[in-house]
């Protein structure tokens, strides 16, 4: 954690799925783990090692089987369902492999989204958006629906609407997974610029690229995880 | 979001809209025969009709009288005016056309008889005649053209409304020239008697009986109350019973419409879920959704029906459509329920989806 303040701390994390009527798959499996603010967290491992498990588990999308989820100071099990649904929006961004953007609405409306979920006027989410596009570099395509973006662009969009009602904690399920080397790596700086102003930011990848901006590297397996190493 | 994806939003409106184009054909056809079929009888400033023993309407029964009953008629107390008009039924030709349609001899001197002239005159001289309007465009004669009725000329001088029957149509020509073309001089086969101002129709229908023999004599409200039984009794339940199925397969189309857009955005709504959209936003969404698609169905319905009416009038000319503001009410509303049951119906399904499904690649 290099001294910082956690985030998220994961205490005896379990979690099972039912395939089935006999059979039980423990995609996570008795995890501890605390991801820093202002930090990158990678998690790796081989596809089914528990990676978007773990994701899911810490943006309250899933609830675990057994142990304990902290995040942003908030125990995710001592939340009603509609209180989750507030956690989400206003404590966590999602950013996903495949963009996840709207396709009927433009690059701003995007964006603007979870502002207007928050019940952020008009005006201020468009403005909101507007910064938010500058950052990602994306202040000239604000305007254009989101399916006629480059996979880049998109995923440029989806940080940007990550990023709206500024969480805590950034979530990231293979967000290089669908793009090329040079947008990828946009994409890997633009991450790292989250952590650095003062996001935890926790990855799920493949993406070797990412390591070397990583505060830490946490290795799965099976559901468990094999290996931390702190950067 | 359905709205703003074009093609989606078009093939969904354009759905709905064909739903709803549907429900206005048959609903206006429904009103249009029973507005039409019956039109020129109901409409008759007449008290009284006196028809040949045994006769109760227009369209489903033969009528002969002699023509002088007219003359004893018009003896009566409370008699302001009696008309005999002769009926028949026989082939109309212009050049390559022919055509068999109720031939109506009426004096047109009195508005006893006359039907509701749109074009030309509603007074006829010998050898003219007036034509109904889809008769006119069925036999593609106007006013100045001629047609002949037995080998004998009549010159065409007026389009009339409210006077197709459907099956078929009705057309005017002067009491001496319908008696003529019977061949049967002397004879009418209906008295139409109109009573002086303060008469009721009941006493002078009475009064009528009584001093006519021989004779059926019908108040004006009963002759086409009959009229309409008949009819209700004929085409009217076939086509009420057309419109009743369409319906359901307007609503089953309708709500298989919007359940399947609702459902196909699965994604959509499960994102919306993962980033924080509660509940209560994704019905509104949803009702949006189904509110705009629904909107933009009945714009379409009406337009396709403002487009297709003059082309079903060139194709089917006796068809009458006939679409009230009323309907077109009715049936947007009915569009609109559908609507918010299309939309109600996979929202148990929205519910359920767990908004981890936007992990799934």
């Amino acid at each position: 954690m290099n001294g910082r303040v956690a985030a998220v701390r994961l205490v005896d994390v379990s979690r099972t799925f039912r395939e089935g009527s006999h059979s039980v798959v423990h995609a996570v499996k008795n995890v501890n783990l605390e991801f820093g603010r202002g930090t990158l967290t990678l998690v790796m491992g081989p596809s089914g090692s528990g990676k978007t498990t773990l994701l899911s588990l810490v943006g309250g999308l899933l609830a675990p089987s057994e142990g304990d989820i902290e995040v942003d100071s908030v125990r995710l099990a001592s939340l009603s369902p509609a209180a989750l649904t507030e956690f989400r929006l206003r404590r966590v961004g999602f950013i996903y492999q495949r963009f996840r953007l709207l396709d009927a609405l433009s690059a701003s409306e995007n964006i603007e989204l979870p502002l207007t979920l928050a019940g952020v006027s008009r005006p201020k989410s468009r403005q909101r958006a507007v910064a938010l596009a500058a950052r990602v570099g994306l202040d000239d395509r604000l305007g254009a629906r989101a399916r006629s973006l480059s996979g880049g662009e998109q995923q440029r969009v989806a940080i940007a609407r990550a990023l709206a009602n500024d969480p805590p904690v950034l979530l990231a399920d293979e967000p290089t997974g669908s793009l090329d080397s040079v947008a990828g790596q946009r994409i890997i700086e633009l991450l790292h610029g989250a952590a650095t102003e003062g996001a935890s930011v926790v990855v799920a990848t493949h993406d070797e690229r990412l390591v070397p901006f990583a505060d830490m590297v946490v290795r799965m397996e099976d559901g468990r995880v094999v290996d931390v190493a702190r950067g | 979001m359905v709205a703003r994806d074009a093609v989606r939003f078009a093939i969904t409106t354009g759905g709905v809209g064909m739903a709803v184009v549907l429900m206005f054909f048959l609903l206006a056809l429904y009103r249009g025969v029973r507005i039409e079929s019956n039109g020129w009888v109901s409409s008759r400033p007449a008290a009284v009709w006196i028809a040949q023993v045994n006769t109760t309407n227009f369209i489903k029964a033969s009528s002969f009288l002699p023509a002088a009953v007219a003359d004893a008629a018009r003896e009566q107390p409370g008699v302001a005016e009696a008309m005999p008009l002769l009926r028949l039924i026989t082939l109309l030709e212009t050049g390559q056309r022919h055509l068999t349609a109720i031939v109506v001899g009426i004096d047109s001197a009195s508005t006893l008889g006359q039907p509701e002239v749109v074009e030309g005159t509603s007074q006829l001289s010998p050898g003219d005649i007036i034509l109904d309007g889809a008769l006119s465009r069925r036999l593609g004669a106007k006013p100045g053209d001629t047609l002949r009725i037995e080998g004998r000329p009549f010159r065409v001088t007026g389009i009339s409304r409210g006077t197709n029957s459907v099956l078929t149509q009705f057309a005017f020509i002067t009491f001496e020239d319908a008696s003529s073309l019977l061949g049967f001089p002397g004879v009418a086969s209906y008295v139409l008697v109109r009573a002086l101002p303060g008469t009721n129709a009941d006493t002078l229908a009475t009064t009528l009986r009584a001093s006519i023999p021989k004779v059926a004599v019908l108040t004006q409200l009963d002759f086409a109350d009959n009229n309409m039984d008949e009819l209700r009794g004929g085409l009217l339940p076939i086509l009420a019973t057309v419109a009743v199925l369409g319906g359901i397969v307007a609503v089953a189309v309708l709500t298989l419409l919007l359940y399947g857009s609702v459902l196909e955005r699965r994604e959509d709504y499960a994102l919306l879920k993962a980033i924080g959209a509660p509940s209560r936003v994704l019905a509104t969404v949803m009702m949006g959704q189904a509110f705009a698609v629904v909107s933009g169905g009945v714009i379409v319905g009406l337009g396709v029906y403002a487009i297709a009416v003059p082309v079903a009038a060139r194709l089917a000319p006796a068809v009458p459509l006939a679409l009230s503001a009323g309907t077109v009410i009715v049936v947007s509303a009915c569009a609109f329920v559908t609507g918010v049951i299309g939309t109600l119906l996979p929202l148990g399904r929205i519910a359920r989806i767990h908004p981890a499904e936007v992990f799934r690649a």
